[in-house]
């Protein structure tokens, strides 16, 4: 039996200047099903009914982070090649205007996963910067990253869940 | 690298700062490392004596956005561009005496007709050439003309910004960028946002993927957002200096076994942190000169 070939896409959201919170989460209109939804008729509109009928089979959203704005999608190896073109004309999900950035494209969703996780902490510097914090905080944050940290290297839990 | 973020004084001076380090800053949150501000101007300014060409835009960037350059790890620079549309000879001369023009990082062109288009491929130095490929071309263009200009080391670009929002200009930019990437065998071609609003702008990483709807294979596509940016902004500064030479220093223990005669032939002390420097003083032309300084990158990237 031969293992269905994947692609796993790492997707931002980018809100427009005028909608963007500065933290906090996205809008409630934003959610696994509206993104499907948005990138299906994105891949619609530019590669028309060949694209859609190549990209559906095994075309989920396997992750959404509202609150770093973050989604994972898994389409077929092959026709990955429309939807990564189509992924830059998707301009709004559900009722906010945005664009997308991809971060990462790879075969399994752990080094996905993986990547995500170095990037959260790039931001998570900066995001720390503009705050300031007492000693317990800090400490507390750095615990927090510790366990993240064992937590992938365990894999236990992400591999339950996918 | 994106070489087109087009810059317009639409409403007074305050206004289009404020877009414009809107635009800087979104380029910074794509993770862009070299960015260039655009400035147009249009063929009837540079008419006679009433030469108006504006001054190269400067930004001033805050400390909140260098944070946050430092944080992902990366170095940021803004360049200037000027982008003259031309469909006259007259204003060409006129473009290459002025001295505004040459305080531009970049130099780019949009011909309008086809004897100028003949023109600037045959005999202009300009770094890119730029094409209205969202409506339809003017002109046909020729294998001859286009193969001439991509000898001379100039460049092609194709905006992807119009034909995000418009179905018609998608279809002209698409039609007309494979005619273009078919004529020029799918080199000297880069990708570049011509972004007149802050949410047209894309990451490098989508840019190269859009790549792939303009007929470009994978490897050329990120070649057209990468390397070929970069051999643009080294030849724009062979372009101004006199001697016409680019100089590259790196340290003497980055060279191939194939160069190190060239220690012995310079004279270089070989320990230490010694630097030797390879001039290649150009006798031939430009851009035998951005070849080689290219080639010289790439042993290096392998290197290391």
């Amino acid at each position: 039996m031969v293992r269905v070939k994947q692609r796993y896409f790492l997707v931002e959201i980018i809100p427009s200047v005028s909608q963007r919170p500065l933290l906090g989460e996205l809008h409630s209109s934003v959610n696994e099903r509206s993104i499907l939804r948005s990138v299906r008729e994105s891949v619609e509109e530019i590669h028309g009914d060949f694209g859609v009928g190549a990209t559906q089979a095994g075309f989920t959203i396997k992750m959404f982070n509202s609150k770093t704005s973050v989604f994972v999608l898994r389409v077929r190896r092959g026709p990955h090649v429309l939807v990564a073109s189509a992924l830059s004309f998707v301009r709004k999900i559900g009722i906010m205007s945005l664009t997308l950035k991809t971060l990462h494209l790879s075969g399994t969703i752990r080094s996905c996963l993986k990547f995500l996780q170095q990037y959260d902490r790039q931001q998570l510097i900066h995001v720390l910067r503009h705050h300031q914090l007492s000693q317990d905080q800090k400490e507390k944050i750095h615990e927090s990253m510790l366990k993240s940290e064992q937590k992938i290297s365990g894999e236990t839990e992400l591999r339950e869940e996918y | 690298m994106d070489l087109n973020i087009i810059i317009q004084p639409i409403d007074g001076p305050r206004e289009e700062e404020k877009i414009s380090i809107q635009k800087v800053r979104m380029a910074i949150k794509l993770g862009f490392e070299v960015v260039a501000l655009n400035v147009i101007v249009d063929g009837q300014q540079m008419e006679g004596k009433n030469l108006k060409i504006p001054e190269p835009p400067v930004i001033k960037l805050g400390d909140f956005e260098m944070a946050e350059v430092k944080v992902a790890g990366k170095t940021f620079q803004v360049k200037s561009r000027l982008t003259c549309v031309v469909s006259d000879t007259n204003q060409c001369h006129h473009l290459t005496r002025s001295p505004l023009a040459k305080k531009y990082d970049i130099l780019a062109v949009q011909p309008m007709n086809e004897k100028i288009f003949q023109h600037v491929c045959g005999n202009m130095e300009v770094d890119i050439i730029c094409l209205d490929l969202a409506s339809r071309l003017p002109f046909t263009l020729k294998r001859e003309q286009v193969g001439q200009a991509s000898t001379r080391g100039m460049f092609f670009e194709i905006q992807y910004a119009p034909c995000l929002k418009d179905r018609i200009a998608r279809r002209n930019t698409i039609s007309n960028s494979r005619i273009l990437t078919q004529l020029t065998n799918k080199v000297n071609i880069i990708i570049s946002s011509g972004s007149s609003q802050v949410m047209d702008l894309r990451s490098c990483f989508d840019a190269a993927n859009l790549g792939l709807l303009f007929d470009l294979p994978e490897n050329k596509c990120k070649e057209a957002v990468w390397s070929n940016c970069k051999k643009v902004l080294s030849q724009a500064v062979s372009r101004k200096l006199p001697g016409k030479g680019v100089l590259f220093m790196g340290g003497a223990s980055q060279l191939q076994p194939s160069d190190q005669w060239l220690l012995k032939a310079c004279k270089m002390p070989t320990t230490g942190q010694e630097v030797v420097s390879s001039e290649k003083k150009s006798t031939v032309s430009i851009t035998s000169d951005c070849s080689i300084v290219t080639k010289q990158k790439k042993k290096k990237i392998r290197l290391s």
